[in-house]
C-alpha cells in the first residue's frame, strides 16, 4: 500500500536556515494530500524530496514502509526506482518532442515492446481527452493541453504516488474548475495516493483530502480541510487560510482585553454578524465580491477595520452605526502562536456589554 | 552495503560530480599545465643554454629575465617591441573606438540612409582575417626595399616610403579597420538598449542635447564603451599576423613576433620571457574590464520592455554621413578585398592592360612557377591543405563546442560552488592568453613525451589540443549561457520516468541545446579557421593547413597564389559567420556580450 511515513525530515542548503526543519507526518494511502504554505516555504523541497529529486539532510522518507532516503542509515533510492510520479509546474514537455513522444519516453526508457508503448500511449491519450494532439509540439498546445499531456506522461508509467507541483496555478479560471474536476476524476481511476503542493488555498481546500500546512520549513498543522479551517493549530494557519483573512485582536490591545483575555484572538470575518445588543461600531466601506459581500467596521477601541463577510445583501450604508452580534466563535493563541483551547470559545454578553 | 548500492546507483544517475572532476582535470592538462611550464621554462636553465646562465639543464636561473630586462641587450631585444606592441595597442584602440563610436551612434540612434545595409556592410571586416588586410596593404604599397614583384602602386611608377609601406603605420590602420566593426556591434547593441525614455525624461525638464549626451548617454555608455576598447586592447597585443608580415622588411618586432622569431632560433627561455610578459599584459587589462564591469553592473538600468530607441532626423548631415559611412566600407572591405581579388588575375601587379589579366592563378594548368604548376583550385596541394584545415578545426570546434555545453551542464548543476567556479574561470582562461603565448606554451609541453602522453609535437594532435583549449572560451561561454536559460525541470522529468544520465545527455540536453551547440561549434570553427599564431606555431608541412601554405606561399613571393588562398579562407569565414546569423537569427553582438 503506497503509504507515505515522513519523519523529523530535514533539508540544508548550505549553512543557512533550513529550507524544510524537522517535518514529520503520514501521507495515507489513496489519499489526496496537499502540502500548502506560502511561497519559499520549502514545500516544493518537501516534494522533490519525497519525489527524489533532492536527498534529505537528515530524517527519513518511507514509501510503503520501506525507507527510500534515510541519510542516517546511507539508504537512499533514486526517483527513477521509487515508483513516484512527479507533474512539474512548468510541465516541463521537451520541446523537441511530440505530445506522443513525450508520453511514450518513460515507456521507451522502461524497455517496453513497442506494441506495448503504442497501446499504452494510446490509452493515456484517451483517459486524458487529448486526442488529435498526438504529432503537436509542446509549443503549439494550451495551457491546459500541455497539462493533459504532463499528466499523462507521468500516469503512463502507473506511479505508485503522483506528485503533483501547483498543478492548477499556470491556468485561467474556467480551466481551473475543470481540470479540478478532472484531477478529482484521475484520483479515483486510477486510485493513487496523490500529493500535491501550493500557495493558493482555494486549489487546497477544493482538491485535498488532507492538507498539511508548511511555513519557515515547518509543518504547522496537518488534518482535513475542515479541522485546520475550523481549529486553526497555529496562529499562522488561522491567518494564512480563510479569504478574507482572519480578524487578529493582539494580546495586550483593548479588543482582546476587552473580550477578557490576556491572548491574541481571532476571529473570522464570516461569524461576524449584526444584532440589536452588542458592540457598537461604525460601518467604513461596503465591498461587493460578486454574490458574497466584505464590510470594513470601525471598532473604537481597535485601529484596523473589523472585516465581516456576508452572503446576504447588507442593508447598511458607510458611516451607518452598527452593533456587532457578541462573538461565538473565537480562537486564541498564546505567545508562542500555539492555539490555547481546542473549540472556538464564545463570549458571554456581560463582558461586552461593560463599560 | 546499502549505503554503497545507494552511491552506485547514484553515480550512474547522477554522476554531475564525477563529469565535473573529470572535466577539471582535463582542462587542468589542457590550459592550466603549459601555461605553468612557460614560467617554469622562464626560471629554469634550457638545453644548449648551461654556458650561458653557468648552471646545469633545468636549474633556476634569472639569466633569461635578466637578459630581457636588464641587460646591454634589452632596449633592442625587449623594450624596443615593448614600445612597438603598446603603441600599436593602443593607438589602433583609440582610433577604433573613435570612428566605431561615430557609425554606431548613425547606425542605431538617426535616420542614416541605407543603414539596414550598410550595418550589415560594415561588420564584414570583423569577419576576415586580419592578416588578409596585411597582404592587400602589402599588394598596394609593397616598394623595392623588398624584392620580388611589385606593389601596385610601384605598377604606377611610384615609390611608396618605407614608413608607408611597411611597420607601425600600416599595423595601426589595419589593426584600425579590423577592430571598427567590433566597437560597432558593441557600442550599437549598447545604444539600442538604452531607453530613449530616459532621454526624454530629460528634455522634457529642458535639457538640450548637448547635456544630455554629455549627463544622460555617455555616463551610460561608459561601460559599454571602456568594456570594448579593453577587449580590443587585450586582442591587439597578441595580435601576430600583422606585424609578421608588415614589420619585417623594416624590423619593426613586436612581442610576439620577438616570441616567434625566439622559438625559431631554439631560444625557448626568452621565448617563455615574452609569452610571460604578453600574458600578464592580457591579464592585467582583462582583470580591469572585470572590476569594471562590475562596478558597471550596480547602475545597469538598462533595458526594460518599453525600451525604445528613437532616431533623430540627420537632415542636411545626411550626405556627409552617408559618404562617410560609405567610405569606411570602401576602406574597409572594397579596397582590400577588390586588391586582393585583382592582384590574383594579374601577371605582373598594377598594370592594367588587356594580356596581362589571366585566371591561371585560380584555374590554370602548367605555371612557370616551380613550386606550384598549376593554378589554386586545381593543385592537390591546396586542397589537401584545406580538407586538412576544415577537418583539423572543425573537430577541434566539435570537441570544443560539446565540452563547453557540458561545462555549462556542471557550472549550472553542479552541488560544489567551487568546481563551478572552477570550471567557469579555467575555460575563460585562454581569453586572456593571446593565441602566439598558448602555442608557445604547447610547444614547451607537448614537445617531448610526459608521463602516458608521447611527444605530440609534429602530429595535428598538438595543433587540435591547441585549438580546442584556445576556443573554450568561446565554447563554455556559449555553453553556459544556454544551460543557465534551460531549467532543470525537462531533466529531471526524464529522470522520472528512469533515463540515466547518458540517456538524458543524449535525449534532452543535447537535441534541446542543438542551437545553441551549433553556435558554440561554429564560433569556434571561424575563429580557427581565421587564426594564424597557433598553425604557424604548431603546424608541421606533414599537416599543411590553408593558413601556413598561404604564408608559405608569400615567402615565395607567390603573391597571387597566396591571395587567392586567403581570398578562400575568407570566403569560409563569411560563409560560416552568415551561417550563425542563419541558425541562431540572432545578431554577433548579441554571441560576444554573452
Amino acid at each position: 500500500m503506497p503509504q507515505i511515513d515522513i519523519t523529523h525530515l530535514t533539508k540544508r542548503f548550505g549553512a543557512d536556515a533550513p529550507a524544510v526543519d524537522d517535518v514529520s507526518f503520514t501521507v495515507e494511502d489513496g489519499s489526496f494530500t496537499c502540502i500548502l504554505g506560502p511561497s519559499g516555504c520549502g514545500k516544493s523541497t518537501l516534494l522533490r524530496m519525497i519525489a527524489g529529486l533532492e536527498r534529505a539532510s537528515e530524517g527519513e522518507i518511507a514509501v510503503d514502509g520501506t525507507v527510500v532516503d534515510g541519510p542516517r542509515q546511507g539508504l537512499f533510492t533514486p526517483p527513477e526506482t521509487r515508483g513516484v510520479g512527479l507533474v512539474f509546474q512548468s510541465y516541463a514537455l521537451w520541446p523537441h518532442m511530440t505530445v506522443e513522444d513525450n508520453i511514450a519516453f518513460g515507456l521507451k526508457v522502461q524497455r517496453m515492446s513497442t506494441q506495448a508503448r503504442k497501446a499504452r500511449v494510446a490509452e493515456m491519450i484517451e483517459t486524458l481527452q487529448i486526442g488529435g494532439l498526438e504529432r503537436r509540439y509542446p509549443s503549439q498546445l494550451s495551457g491546459g493541453q500541455q497539462q493533459r499531456v504532463a499528466l499523462a506522461r507521468t500516469l503512463a508509467l502507473a506511479p505508485k504516488v503522483l506528485l503533483l507541483d501547483e498543478p492548477l496555478s499556470n491556468l485561467d479560471a474556467a480551466l481551473r474548475l475543470h481540470m479540478r474536476a478532472e484531477l478529482a476524476r484521475l484520483h479515483r481511476e486510477f486510485g493513487t495516493t496523490i500529493v500535491f503542493v501550493t500557495h493558493d488555498q482555494w486549489e487546497a481546500m477544493t482538491l485535498a483530502t488532507h492538507i498539511a500546512v508548511v511555513s519557515e520549513g515547518r509543518l504547522q498543522q496537518m488534518g482535513t480541510a475542515n479541522d485546520i479551517y475550523d481549529r486553526p493549530a497555529h496562529r499562522f494557519v488561522a491567518e494564512f487560510i480563510g479569504n478574507p483573512q482572519i480578524n487578529i485582536f493582539e494580546a495586550g490591545s483593548a479588543m482582546a482585553r476587552k473580550l477578557g483575555t490576556d491572548m491574541t484572538v481571532a476571529w473570522r470575518p464570516e461569524t461576524v454578524t449584526l444584532a440589536d445588543v452588542g458592540l457598537p461600531a461604525r460601518v467604513r466601506a461596503v465591498l461587493p465580491t460578486g454574490g458574497s459581500w466584505i464590510v470594513e467596521l470601525d471598532l473604537p477601541e481597535h485601529r484596523a477595520p473589523l472585516l465581516m463577510s456576508t452572503n446576504r445583501r447588507p442593508d447598511i450604508a458607510p458611516g451607518q452605526a452598527v452593533t456587532i452580534a457578541p462573538p461565538t466563535e473565537l480562537h486564541l493563541f498564546d505567545a508562542g502562536g500555539q492555539r490555547h483551547a481546542s473549540d472556538p470559545i464564545s463570549h458571554p454578553l456581560e463582558a461586552l456589554t461593560q463599560p | 552495503m546499502a549505503r554503497l548500492r545507494s552511491s552506485g546507483a547514484s553515480l550512474r544517475s547522477d554522476p554531475t560530480r564525477v563529469v565535473g572532476l573529470v572535466l577539471l582535470a582535463f582542462f587542468g592538462w589542457l590550459i592550466v599545465a603549459p601555461l605553468f611550464m612557460v614560467f617554469a621554462d622562464m626560471l629554469t636553465t634550457q638545453p644548449g643554454d648551461e654556458a650561458r646562465t653557468q648552471t646545469g639543464t633545468g636549474a633556476f636561473t634569472d639569466y633569461y629575465l635578466t637578459r630581457a630586462f636588464s641587460s646591454r641587450m634589452s632596449q633592442i631585444i625587449f623594450y624596443r617591441p615593448l614600445m612597438n606592441t603598446l603603441t600599436i595597442a593602443s593607438v589602433s584602440t583609440v582610433l577604433a573606438l573613435v570612428i566605431g563610436t561615430g557609425v554606431a551612434w548613425l547606425l542605431v540612434r538617426t535616420d542614416l540612409m541605407g543603414r539596414a545595409w550598410l550595418s550589415i556592410g560594415l561588420i564584414i571586416p570583423f569577419m576576415l582575417p586580419a592578416w588578409t588586410f596585411a597582404l592587400a596593404w602589402t599588394t598596394l604599397f609593397k616598394n623595392s626595399t623588398v624584392g620580388g614583384q611589385p606593389g601596385f602602386v610601384q605598377g604606377f611608377g611610384l615609390q611608396p616610403p618605407d614608413w608607408l609601406a611597411y611597420g607601425a603605420v600600416p599595423t595601426i590602420v589595419i589593426m584600425t579597420i579590423n577592430n571598427i566593426p567590433f566597437v560597432i556591434l558593441l557600442v550599437g547593441n549598447a545604444l539600442r538598449k538604452l531607453d530613449s525614455q530616459l532621454e526624454e525624461a530629460a528634455r522634457m525638464l529642458g535639457a538640450r542635447s548637448g547635456l544630455i549626451s554629455r549627463r544622460i548617454v555617455v555616463p551610460l555608455m561608459r561601460p559599454a564603451v571602456l568594456s570594448a576598447s579593453l577587449l580590443m586592447f587585450a586582442d591587439a597585443i597578441g595580435e601576430f599576423s600583422v606585424p609578421y608580415v608588415l614589420g619585417l622588411p623594416v624590423q619593426f618586432e613586436t612581442l610576439a613576433t620577438s616570441l616567434y622569431r625566439a622559438i625559431g632560433t631554439q631560444q625557448n627561455g626568452m621565448a617563455a620571457v615574452f609569452a610571460a610578459v604578453v600574458m600578464a599584459i592580457g591579464v592585467i587589462t582583462l582583470s580591469i574590464d572585470t572590476w569594471m564591469m562590475r562596478e558597471s553592473r550596480r547602475y545597469a538600468i538598462i533595458g526594460g520592455k518599453g525600451a525604445m530607441a528613437r532616431r533623430s532626423r540627420l537632415g542636411r548631415a545626411q550626405i556627409p554621413a552617408v559618404t562617410l559611412a560609405l567610405t569606411l566600407f570602401a576602406v574597409g572591405v572594397v579596397l582590400p578585398l577588390g586588391t586582393l581579388l585583382l592582384s590574383t588575375i594579374m601577371h605582373v601587379p598594377g598594370r592594367f592592360t588587356a594580356e596581362n589579366f589571366t585566371f591561371a592563378y585560380w584555374v590554370g594548368r602548367d605555371l612557370p612557377t616551380i613550386a606550384l604548376r598549376d593554378g589554386i583550385l586545381l593543385s592537390d596541394v591546396f586542397w589537401e591543405a584545406a580538407w586538412n584545415s576544415v577537418r583539423i578545426v572543425g573537430l577541434a570546434s566539435l570537441a570544443a563546442g560539446t565540452l563547453g555545453l557540458l561545462v555549462g551542464y556542471i557550472v549550472v548543476r553542479s552541488p560544489w560552488r567551487w568546481l563551478a567556479m572552477a570550471l567557469r574561470q579555467i575555460t575563460f582562461f585562454p581569453y586572456l592568453v593571446p593565441g602566439i603565448a598558448f602555442a608557445a606554451a604547447f610547444l614547451v609541453l607537448f614537445a617531448q613525451p610526459r608521463g602516458p602522453i608521447p611527444a605530440l609535437y609534429g602530429t595535428p594532435w598538438i595543433l587540435l589540443l591547441a585549438l580546442v583549449a584556445d576556443q573554450m572560451p568561446f565554447a563554455s561561454r556559449a555553453g553556459i549561457s544556454a544551460m543557465t536559460q534551460l531549467g532543470s525541470d525537462v531533466e529531471d522529468a526524464a529522470r522520472m520516468v528512469g533515463a540515466g544520465w547518458f540517456q538524458r545527455m543524449r535525449s534532452i540536453i543535447f537535441p534541446i541545446q542543438k542551437g545553441a551547440l551549433a553556435v558554440g561549434v561554429l564560433m569556434p570553427f571561424i575563429s580557427g579557421i581565421k587564426g594564424v599564431s597557433l598553425f604557424i606555431m604548431l603546424a608541421v608541412p606533414s599537416t599543411d593547413v590553408l593558413t601556413t601554405f598561404s604564408l608559405r606561399l608569400v615567402d615565395y613571393d607567390y603573391t597571387q597564389a597566396a591571395n587567392v588562398v586567403v581570398l578562400m579562407i575568407s570566403l569560409i569565414a563569411l560563409g560560416g559567420t552568415l551561417l550563425i546569423n542563419r541558425i541562431t537569427g540572432a545578431s554577433l553582438a548579441q554571441g560576444l556580450e554573452s
